[in-house]
């Protein structure tokens, strides 16, 4: 492993885990698609809590 | 720890990792359908009443758990480990077992405000029931995460859970406006 991605922060590694609920909620405002909000808000509810123990 | 330090996965960790995925999603939504029953009792709330409820809540919360109130009173949390005993027979068992306690959310700690908001979301706008079997699908997965990117990072160095833990303070409040939202569409 390079010196560069070693010193990447963790934060920075796994920050992309954070986008996938961040679209879908913003797919279900934009477009009214509720049923993917509801899966966002649950996505982002459960890695709120599996990133915080 | 459900998964070995190593470096080659064997099929069993895979079906360790299924077992701990389908608890927490079962877990998950066991409790988005409890809540989802006692928001029955918020039916005959109007709209303008179901905003005000939400937001306010969503203040509310955010104070009492990240805010300055937190030091004064605490939201309810069961404040223990999960129990050692669920291990008591095979590992696909007690990895089961452990997902389906961590997927309630109810049974350890929680030391965010997401999932809270999310709770109250549920109670308080009574969405459709196919809306809550999402909201605990993507519960169960998202609490599964962690453990799924150990197995799938297979020949690489190894994932210590310490990378998933969110560094900044600002991290539980990102992911509460996100549910906020995510709850503004199911109104």
């Amino acid at each position: 492993m390079s010196v560069a991605s070693e010193a990447t922060s963790p934060i920075r590694r796994f920050a992309w885990l954070w986008t996938l609920p961040a679209a879908l909620v913003a797919g279900g405002f934009w477009w009214g698609v509720s049923g993917a909000a509801a899966l966002g808000l649950g996505l982002a509810a459960g890695l709120a809590l599996a990133t915080s123990i | 720890m459900l998964l070995p330090p190593e470096r080659r996965r064997s099929l069993f960790d895979v079906k360790i990792v299924a077992a701990y995925l389908a608890g927490t999603i079962v877990g998950a939504t066991v409790t988005a359908c409890l809540a989802w029953i006692l928001s029955g009792l918020a039916e005959p709330l109007p709209d303008s009443a179901r905003w005000a409820a939400l937001l306010g809540g969503a203040v509310l919360l955010w104070l009492l758990k990240e805010g300055p109130l937190a030091r004064f009173l605490d939201l309810p949390e069961a404040r223990r480990q999960i129990p050692a005993d669920v291990f008591g027979g095979r590992l696909a068992t007690g990895a089961w077992r452990f997902g389906l306690e961590l997927g309630t959310g109810l049974r350890t700690y929680a030391p965010a405000v997401a999932p809270y908001l999310a709770l109250w979301a549920v109670l308080i706008l009574r969405p459709t029931f196919g809306q809550v079997l999402l909201v605990g699908l993507g519960f169960g997965i998202a609490r599964a995460v962690p453990l799924m990117i150990q197995l799938a990072a297979v020949g690489s160095r190894r994932i210590s859970p310490d990378v998933f833990r969110m560094s900044s303070k600002a991290y539980p409040t990102v992911a509460a406006v996100l549910v906020l939202m995510g709850a503004i569409c199911l109104v």
